[in-house]
C-alpha cells in the first residue's frame, strides 16, 4: 500500500479518532479522581511509612517516578474488558471494520484510543506527586525533554501492549486472567520498585534476561528523564526499545486479530 | 446487455471442517431488490457480511461494476451500506452523534450530515430520540436507526441483514415502507431475511439458498407459477422437501 494511498484515509481516521475523544471526554474527572488515589496511596507508603522500616525518603521519589511510568498500565485492562465484552455482546467493532478504510486501521485506532487513555491517566502524576512529596522532588533534575518523549512512547507502547493482550483474551471468563497472567508479571518484574542496575548486582542473568521485558525499558527511561541518567538504563536505548516492542506487539496482535475476527 | 452492478463469482466460504458457502453466483441489477433467503445455517448471513467485506471469502471474487471489490475495498465500501441483524450503535454517543459521524466517516459536510439527518429522522420518525442514548431505545427504534445510520451517506447499495427479525408487525411494516422509499430512490438492496412474506412483497427476485448453494433464482411471481402456489412460503416449502438435482 502506498503512502499516498494511506494518506487519503485521514478524515476517515481522524473521525475516528475524534468520536473516541468524545467518548474519554466525559470520564477525564474520573480518571483523575483515581490518579489522586494511586499517586496518594504510594507516596504514603514509600516517602513517609516505610522510612520507618529503615528504607530512605529517597526511595519514595524513586516510586514517584515509577508511578509515572506506571500509571497508564492500568488503562489495558478496562481496554481488554471493552473490547471483548463488544465482540460477546453488541459487536460495534463490525460497524467501524466496514468503513472506508482498510481494517487494520481500525485496530490501529484501538491502540491510539487505549494511549489517550493512558495519557491522560500518566500527564498529572508529577504535579500531583510534586504535591505531596515536595522538597524530595528536585524538579531541576528533570528532563522535560526526555520526559516528554518517553511519556508519549509510553502511552503507545500501552497501547499496542493493550491490543496484543487482547488478541490473546478468548472471551469475559478469561478476561480476569490479563491481569495476573500479563500485567502484573511483567509489570512488577520491570524495575517497577527496583533499578535495572540492582537487579544486575544480585544477578547479571537475571537483568539480562529482564531486557525481553518491555516494562523494564518504560520505568527505566522514565526514571532516567525525572531522576536523572545515574543509576538506570541509557534513556535511548529504552526510548529505541519502546519502539520495536510497539511495532512488534502492535504487529502480532493485528495479525491474531485479523485471524481471529476474519477481517477484510 | 448493461453491467450488473454487482456480480458473486463462485463465492465459497469454509470454517475449518464447515463448508458454508459451496460456490455462490447470481447478479444484482441497479435498483433492483434481491430478497436472500434460506433456513437457519443456510449461508445468508455469512454471503451478506462477505458482500458487506465485513469477511473475505475463500474462494471467488465479487465484482462491483464489473470490477474486483478486493481492488479498493475502502473504495468499494465508500458506495454501500450495511445494516447488521443486531443493531450495534455506539452506545456511548448520543443517537445523533451517532448520526453524525457516521457521515463524516464518508467525509459528508456539515451541512449535508445536518440536513440528511433531518430528512432521515423524518422519514423514519426519529427527530423526537435524536439526543438520547441508544440504550433507551426499543428493539424496533434501534433498528430504525441502524438503518439510518447504514444509509446516512447515500450508498448506491444497501446491505439488510434480516432488518425485521423480532419485531413487532407493525414495526415490519414501517421497515418495509423505509426499504421500498430506497427503492424509489434507485437504491438496490440486498435483503437478507426469514420472513417469506416479506421477500414475497419487497423483492424484485429471490434468491434461496441451501446449505451453502443456490437453489433458486427468480422473480416471486415466476416462482409461484413455476411451483403452482398461491405464495411465496408454499414454495418454500416445498423446495426445501425436495431432493437437490
Amino acid at each position: 500500500m502506498q503512502l499516498s494511498q494511506l494518506w487519503s484515509y485521514k478524515h476517515t481516521f481522524k473521525e475516528l479518532i475524534k468520536t473516541d475523544l468524545l467518548v474519554l471526554r466525559p470520564q477525564i474527572l474520573g480518571k483523575i479522581i483515581d490518579l489522586f488515589i494511586w499517586i496518594i496511596t504510594i507516596v504514603l507508603v514509600n516517602a513517609y511509612i516505610m522510612p520507618f522500616f529503615g528504607v530512605s525518603a529517597e526511595y519514595g521519589v524513586f516510586m514517584l517516578a515509577s508511578s509515572a511510568a506506571s500509571a497508564g498500565l492500568f488503562e489495558i485492562w478496562p481496554s481488554v474488558t471493552v473490547f471483548i465484552s463488544d465482540l460477546e455482546g453488541e459487536k460495534s467493532i463490525n460497524y467501524y471494520l466496514t468503513l472506508p478504510i482498510p481494517s487494520w486501521m481500525v485496530l490501529v485506532r484501538s491502540i491510539l484510543n487505549c494511549a489517550m487513555n493512558a495519557a491522560i491517566m500518566g500527564l498529572l502524576v508529577i504535579p500531583i506527586g510534586k504535591l505531596f512529596v515536595w522538597s524530595l522532588l528536585d524538579m531541576s533534575t528533570i528532563s522535560w525533554f526526555k520526559y516528554f518523549i518517553i511519556f508519549v512512547l509510553s502511552c503507545v507502547f500501552y497501547g499496542s501492549f493493550s491490543l496484543w493482550t487482547m488478541s490473546f483474551v478468548k472471551n469475559m471468563l478469561s478476561v480476569g486472567s490479563v491481569w495476573m497472567r500479563f500485567i502484573y508479571p511483567l509489570w512488577f518484574l520491570g524495575c517497577f520498585q527496583f533499578s535495572w542496575q540492582s537487579l544486575y548486582q544480585m544477578s547479571p542473568v537475571l537483568a539480562y534476561l529482564n531486557l525481553l521485558n518491555p516494562m523494564t525499558y518504560v520505568s527505566e527511561g522514565f526514571r532516567a528523564s525525572i531522576l536523572g541518567q545515574q543509576n538506570s538504563l541509557n534513556f535511548w536505548l529504552c526510548a529505541s526499545m519502546l519502539i520495536v516492542f510497539t511495532v512488534a506487539m502492535g504487529a502480532q496482535a493485528i495479525l491474531r486479530l485479523k485471524k481471529r475476527l476474519d477481517f477484510v | 446487455m448493461s453491467t450488473p452492478l454487482l456480480e458473486l463469482r463462485s463465492i465459497k466460504k469454509v470454517f475449518g471442517a464447515k463448508k458454508a458457502l459451496q460456490g455462490i453466483s447470481f447478479n444484482i441489477n441497479e435498483g433492483e431488490i434481491i430478497g436472500l433467503l434460506g433456513v437457519n445455517g443456510a449461508g445468508k448471513t455469512t454471503l451478506s457480511s462477505i458482500i458487506g467485506t465485513l469477511n473475505p471469502p475463500t474462494s471467488g471474487d465479487v465484482l462491483f461494476r464489473g470490477t474486483s471489490i478486493y481492488r479498493d475495498v475502502p473504495g468499494y465500501r465508500r458506495f454501500i451500506g450495511f445494516c447488521p441483524q443486531k443493531p450495534n450503535l455506539n452506545e456511548h454517543l448520543t443517537l445523533r452523534q451517532n448520526l453524525e459521524f457516521a457521515g463524516r466517516y464518508y467525509g459528508m459536510s456539515e451541512t449535508d450530515i445536518q440536513a440528511r439527518i433531518k430528512e432521515l429522522s423524518a422519514s423514519l420518525e426519529l427527530t423526537e430520540y435524536l439526543e438520547q442514548q441508544p440504550s433507551v431505545l426499543s428493539g424496533g427504534y434501534k433498528q430504525r436507526f441502524s438503518i439510518a445510520r447504514s444509509i446516512m451517506h447515500k450508498p448506491q447499495f444497501v446491505i439488510f441483514d434480516e432488518p425485521t427479525v423480532a419485531l413487532d408487525p407493525h414495526i415490519r411494516h414501517q421497515i418495509w415502507k423505509i426499504i421500498k422509499g430506497l427503492k424509489a430512490e434507485g437504491i438496490s438492496i440486498l435483503l437478507t431475511t426469514h420472513y417469506l412474506d416479506e421477500a414475497e412483497i419487497l423483492s424484485d427476485r429471490v434468491v434461496v439458498l441451501d446449505k451453502g448453494l443456490v437453489r433458486v433464482i427468480d422473480t416471486p411471481q415466476n416462482l409461484m407459477a413455476d411451483f403452482k402456489q398461491k405464495n411465496l412460503e408454499d414454495v418454500f416449502l416445498q423446495l426445501m422437501q425436495e431432493p437437490k438435482e
